[in-house]
């Protein structure tokens, strides 16, 4: 490796200008909800192991009733999803615990819409372009948890001004 | 390896006091909130990323061992919690990391007179493909050998070699279009 590289000079002599960003407040309130005791980890594992298995073997059995489309990618799909579905959720939580108008409620479900169609369009569609589709579900479904960052940070800003004002 | 002091946080840590995981944090959330966005390339899932891994640390302090220090050990679990998250999205990185592929031609040199700025090397650095990002990211601004790399991406150390160069010369080609 050429030691001399201007560009890798260049970052390494900046090294502490690429930490630029600061940790949202947010974070630290999240982890202080959370339990962190490893005392109590064991006791909890054990209740997660017997819930797991009870999913498992309701899967088990069902998995043959339940219509599963025949998609390379499907998995893989699947596992995206559920992933990008409960980070979604949890922000959901969130934002319905702030005043947010009906407005921005209504745009959600405006996003909601659009994938429901994306979904049906795989489902239904046999010429449709499954792999195209399926990216374009996960990235809808990315664009969608920004979006909701972006509200929760927006109305974060909105109540610090707010109480600013207040208090001239 | 490390001082008395932090001997003496990570035990108050260990017995539940949230006042000493606060202060462990507080040193720690923002570089670490640093590293997340550049694996993850996402301030919304580094935040997540950030917030998982902490209450991983916590869990798993009791598993800290002198032989490294505090610092590298936390940035070793929040790396592996990143690549976690990347392996539950991998199909949005199939394609695009298909684009990814068109690895420029030839290496640019830098011009003597090449003047780069911290923003438009960072801004630059984000937009590289995200295996090239990570590779060149560990490698310049974490600070991790190739060695290392290799061990934390499950890859070899030639692969991780490569990679690098290969990220860069896609750096520099960033770097130099308008």
């Amino acid at each position: 490796m050429n030691e001399q590289d201007p560009l890798e000079a260049f970052i390494r002599d900046n090294r502490s200008s690429f930490d630029d960003l600061k940790a949202p407040e947010r974070v630290w309130a999240r982890i202080d909800k959370k339990d962190t005791q490893r005392i109590n980890l064991w006791k909890w594992s054990a209740v997660a192991a017997s819930a797991l298995l009870l999913v498992a073997v309701g899967y088990i059995f069902g998995i043959k009733a339940q219509a599963q489309p025949d998609i390379a990618g499907w998995d893989e799909y699947m596992e995206a999803e559920n992933y990008y579905q409960s980070r979604i959720d949890n922000k959901m939580k969130e934002i319905r615990t702030l005043p947010v108008s009906e407005e921005v409620m209504n745009d959600i479900q405006v996003l909601d819409e659009v994938y429901e169609q994306l979904r049906k369009q795989l489902m239904e569609d046999p010429n449709a372009n499954t792999q195209l589709l399926l990216s374009a579900m996960i990235r809808h479904q990315q664009q969608k948890l920004d979006v909701m960052e972006k509200i929760l940070n927006r109305v974060d800003k909105y109540q610090k001004s707010e109480s600013n004002n207040h208090e001239m | 390896m490390h001082s008395e002091a932090e001997s003496l946080l990570i035990a108050r840590c260990l017995q539940g006091d949230r006042q000493a995981q606060h202060t462990l944090y507080q040193r720690y959330s923002d570089a670490m909130y640093n590293v997340c966005y550049r694996m993850l390339g996402s301030e919304a899932e580094a935040e997540d990323a950030l917030q998982e891994s902490f209450i991983d640390i916590f869990r798993r302090l009791d598993s800290f061992r002198a032989e490294s220090s505090l610092g590298a050990w936390i940035k070793r679990i929040v790396i592996n919690h990143c690549l976690n998250v990347f392996k539950k999205r991998r199909i949005r990185f199939e394609e695009i990391n298909e684009r990814a592929g068109e690895v420029p031609a030839e290496e640019y040199q830098d011009d003597e007179d090449t003047v780069y700025e911290v923003k438009r090397v960072k801004d630059a650095i984000m937009r590289l493909p995200d295996g090239y990002r990570q590779v060149l990211t560990l490698y310049l601004i974490e600070g991790y050998d190739h060695a290392e790399i290799a061990d934390i991406l499950g890859i070899q150390e030639t692969g991780s070699k490569s990679q690098y160069s290969r990220a860069r010369a896609k750096l520099r080609a960033l770097l130099i279009e308008k």
